[in-house]
């Protein structure tokens, strides 16, 4: 719970209430928690402000409409124009110790690498602050669910950092297939030109000086210890399976996000990929498994009550679906960064990242009757700008339980990050080998989770390839507790 | 060799049989004699290049070492042939192939030397080269009259590919390409069922292989080097335009790799997992070809850029109207480089082949691996049922399957053409050669850059439409340089 011990509110809520404003009641009056006065200022915190985490706690100021309490990088360099920005805020390098010490933060935004969202989510949550978690919500399947449920259980308003999720384009899109404009849908195809960084590579053996700036342990957080190399810090962490989770886990929120919502999907039941091979020479493979591919297709399966299943199949690293015929040669399918493509009975619907830009096939059918369906799904506020945090930072003034609902609050960024998850349990199992008994030619290994892999959601459970289980709870290096 | 067995057989399975070479009127004479029926004199039939199947088959081989090594020896078949010369620009390479050979056979650097010299002295070519040599080697074979026996892919551009399909009719040899897979009797299984109709109508079907296993996707190498003394890198480098040397950057075997001189992993294994559905399908020109293929990025944010080198992975999708076989139009979705197609619900609780080939038919699955091995229904309890059972084999099969394919090319150059059809005669092997390089053909329109960096746009990035009869791409001018190309001073196709 929190309790808004903060004395300056008090001075603006009775000068409120003396100027006669009924919108302000005590908050012991409504009940639950974290409400907060429209015309007062959040707390923000934010853990992680360099590169995306620049963005987000620049989101979360809000042009100066809320207060940025305090910043915490284990980076310097991160820091330092943070507080140049933001000269008040107090500094930190161990969020531990920032929420420990600062009692008054409402809020905090979580924009570190993946695998230390849980940790400083949770920790975050079970002090009763409100989070803004960037994609994907966590490193594993396990995170993941319990970040689902600790969002309910500890009654904070959350948001995950998909920002398209608050777009028009995506609400377009949904209206369109809710109209039935294309019919039927049980496929769907979404892709992305990720990684744009190195992935299916060596682990580095080179020894390299930590950074001065830098508390390379707290980097680490609790990921297995491993020396420092300029190979994971900054942004390339994102290709290595210990702390990020490479293209599908970077780009999979945004391109799920629109079939998630338009087709009201939630867990799979079956995946399985494939991806590229490494060569290190002529006839000599290449086995990184530490790092993700250079591409994959991902094949994911869900069940539906009543319907056909419907399978969505990924593709990154450039691979790409295939043109339906309802869709011109000499027109792009997506944008630059990736796509995504419904396909129905009637017809085809695509988008760029984030929605964007969504567009009905056949054009000489649909497109008129595209633009001419009404809007009946409501747009989010400045959804071309801030709307994303801008939400997310309006649901923590109007208080959990109160709030509007959020384009990707954990209940359901929590199901879409799983199917994410998933495509990498699929890739990490794709990558398990054992000795072949007797080699033929170049074939010296099996790979034996290189088949469809069954799920078991609610368990959490993959039954059909053990080892698979082992990618679904980490193991925490001593000090952090899961 | 089981002459007469193998004989009968092919004169079962074949319309007529027919002979020429007078030198070899002894033995056509002894079988007279002996009162086989079947041998009839070679001026009643016409036709050329008959050789009784005691004598031997004289022969020139093009490339001896690496796949030249086996198809030189298959050839060779323990002296029951001989080969008269070998040519080859790298005879280190080709040492154990020369140890299991007479020491009297010729060698030469330059093929186009040996076929001027051994013009006389042979009656039929090997070409193993790498694939920028096949079709210069391979046409200047047939226009000598000689039998030709080529790797595959049979040529390294399209325009190549459909010269030696028509060059095989004008010069009536014997031709067979290197696609030993074509003579298992998988391929003949495949055919059967389908035939059977136990698939019904193929819509789709999937093919993917885990080559490359070498590097690509990988920069052009610039370093400076000399050419050691004893390598003839120009010669090596042929019609192809000029590069510095590099040590093994392109030869031995890692040309496969580079445009100039390979093509890809579709190139090495195409002709092999693409054979079966090829025959089954009846399949020709494809209409539409559009593909995608991964990316690598050694630094954040920019690709690579390496248009010179085939790329690690690709996924490339041929339209095809309805054939002769199949009622419906044909998508057929090639993956290479490790990616592989969803798993098909009968498929059960296991991996995927490394290499394969699924059919989806209106009626069924089928499936087989590498070589059209392993022919298999799906899902695997099918194939007892008693409708499977009932389908007989009715087509030839080849004396001892793909190990057979060499050696039944010597007995079809023996038996003269028009005799003994072969499991990948030109007639077959050249359009199936130029539906891969079509997929060649897409994967380079898709790498070109126009522009750079981040900047950089990718116009060929779309569905490729086709006109095969005349080989032009009608939407994508740019792509129309890949089907031929021009060839250095000193070197000519036909």
């Amino acid at each position: 719970m929190i309790e808004k011990d903060n004395s300056r509110r008090d001075f603006i809520k009775k000068a409120s209430l003396i100027a006669g404003s009924f919108y302000i009641v005590p908050r012991h009056v409504l009940g639950g928690k974290g409400f907060i006065a429209p015309s007062d200022k959040l707390n923000i915190a934010s853990v992680g402000v360099g590169g995306k985490g620049w963005t987000d706690l620049n989101g979360a100021w809000n042009n100066g409409s809320e207060n940025i309490m305090a910043i915490c990088d284990v980076d310097d360099r991160s820091l330092e124009q943070a507080i140049k920005k933001f000269p008040n805020a107090k500094v930190y390098k161990d969020f531990r110790t920032m929420l420990e010490q600062e009692k008054g933060i409402d809020a905090i935004t979580v924009s570190t690498p993946d695998h230390t969202h849980y940790v400083v989510a949770m920790a975050a949550m079970q002090a009763g602050k409100h989070v803004y978690v960037q994609k994907p919500l966590a490193h594993n399947l396990y995170e993941v669910r319990k970040m689902t449920e600790a969002a309910v259980s500890n009654k904070v308003v959350t948001q995950m950092g998909n920002q398209g999720g608050s777009g028009d384009g995506v609400r377009r899109f949904t209206e369109w297939y809710q109209a039935g404009l294309i019919g039927e849908v049980n496929r769907v195809h979404a892709w992305t030109n990720r990684p744009v960084w190195p992935q299916g590579i060596p682990t580095p053996t080179n020894k390299m000086d930590v950074p001065k700036e830098l508390d390379w342990d707290l980097w680490l957080g609790p990921a297995k210890y491993r020396d420092y190399n300029s190979a994971y810090h900054p942004f390339d962490w994102r290709g290595w399976v210990d702390f990020g989770t490479g293209a599908l886990g970077d780009m999979g929120c945004h391109m799920f996000d629109p079939p998630y919502k338009a087709l009201g999907l939630g867990y799979p039941s079956e995946v399985e990929c494939s991806m590229t091979n490494a060569w290190a020479g002529k006839f000599k493979e290449g086995y990184y498994p530490e790092s993700f591919p250079v591409a994959s297709m991902v094949n994911l399966k869900f069940p539906r009550a009543g319907k056909a299943d419907l399978k969505l199949t990924w593709y990154d690293g450039g691979m790409m679906p295939e043109r339906p015929d309802e869709i011109p040669s000499d027109i792009k399918m997506g944008d630059s960064s990736g796509g995504v493509l419904m396909v129905g009975t009637k017809g085809v619907i695509t988008c760029g990242v984030y929605g964007s830009n969504p567009m009905l096939f056949p054009e000489d059918k649909l497109k008129e009757a595209g633009e001419k369906l009404p809007i009946t799904i409501p747009r989010v506020v400045g959804a071309d700008k801030e709307g994303h945090y801008q939400q997310w930072l309006q649901a923590c003034k109007d208080g959990y339980g109160k709030h509007k609902p959020l384009s990707s609050s954990f209940d359901y960024a929590g199901p879409m990050t799983e199917t994410v998850i998933m495509g990498n349990l699929a890739i990490r199992s794709y990558m398990v080998r054992t000795e072949k008994k007797t080699p033929v030619w170049i074939e010296k290994y099996d790979y034996p989770g290189r088949k469809k892999l069954l799920w078991d959601g609610k368990n959490m459970k993959i039954t059909n390839f053990d080892e698979a289980n082992a990618f679904v709870k980490p193991e925490y290096r001593e000090g952090w507790t899961l | 060799m089981k002459t007469r067995s193998s004989i009968l057989k092919a004169k079962k399975n074949q319309k007529t049989m027919n002979q020429d070479n007078s030198r070899r009127d002894f033995i056509k004479k002894t079988s007279l004699a002996l009162g086989s029926f079947y041998i009839v004199p070679r001026h009643v039939l016409g036709g050329k290049g008959f050789i009784a199947p005691s004598d031997k088959l004289n022969i020139l081989s093009i490339g001896a070492g690496g796949k030249g090594e086996s198809d030189t020896l298959l050839a060779y078949n323990k002296g029951t042939e001989n080969i008269v010369a070998i040519a080859d620009v790298d005879f280190g390479r080709a040492a154990n192939t020369l140890k299991q050979l007479p020491e009297n056979v010729r060698k030469y650097k330059d093929w186009r030397e040996a076929l001027e010299k051994e013009k006389n002295n042979i009656d039929a070519v090997t070409i193993s080269t790498p694939d920028h040599h096949h079709a210069a080697a391979t046409l200047a074979a047939m226009e000598l009259g000689k039998h030709v026996y080529t790797q595959k892919p049979l040529t390294h551009n399209i325009k190549e590919a459909r010269m030696l399909t028509e060059a095989a009719e004008k010069y009536k040899v014997v031709t067979q390409m290197g696609n030993q897979g074509s003579s298992n009797d998988g391929r003949r299984v495949l055919q059967e069922w389908f035939d059977a109709g136990l698939i019904g109508t193929v819509k789709r079907v999937h093919i993917w292989t885990d080559r490359p296993v070498w590097p690509q996707g990988i920069a052009t190498p610039m370093s400076k080097h000399e050419i050691p003394a004893d390598f003839p890198w120009d010669l090596w480098l042929g019609p192809a335009p000029v590069r510095d040397f590099v040590p093994n950057a392109y030869h031995p075997f890692k040309w496969r790799g580079w445009w100039d001189f390979g093509t890809g992993a579709m190139g090495d294994m195409g002709c092999h997992l693409l054979d079966g559905v090829f025959k089954v399908l009846a399949l020709t020109y494809p209409t539409e070809v559009q593909c995608s293929v991964s990316s690598i990025y050694t630094k954040d944010w920019v690709p690579d850029y390496y248009p010179d080198s085939c790329p690690p992975s690709s996924k490339v999708t041929f339209q095809y109207p309805k054939t002769t076989k199949n009622s419906s139009p044909i998508e057929i979705i090639w993956y290479d480089g490790g990616l592989k197609p969803d798993i098909p619900a009968e498929w059960g609780d296991e991996p995927l082949w490394t290499n394969g080939v699924i059919y989806e038919g209106t009626k069924g699955k089928m499936a087989n691996e590498l070589y059209n091995q392993n022919p298999t229904l799906l899902p695997k309890s099918r194939m007892t049922d008693s409708d499977v059972l009932k389908v007989k084999p009715k087509l030839y099969r080849i004396e001892n399957q793909s190990a057979g394919h060499n050696y039944h090319w010597v007995k079809a150059c023996k038996a003269g053409y028009g005799k003994l059809e072969t499991s990948s005669p030109f007639d077959f092997a050249g359009p199936l050669t130029e539906m891969i390089l079509m997929g060649n053909l897409a994967i380079r329109s898709y790498q070109y850059r126009e522009g750079e960096g981040r900047a950089g746009k990718f116009p060929g990035r779309k569905k490729i439409l086709w006109d095969g009869k005349n080989m032009n791409v009608t939407n994508f001018d740019y792509a129309n340089q890949f089907v031929s190309r021009k060839y250095r001073d000193g070197w000519k196709l036909g």
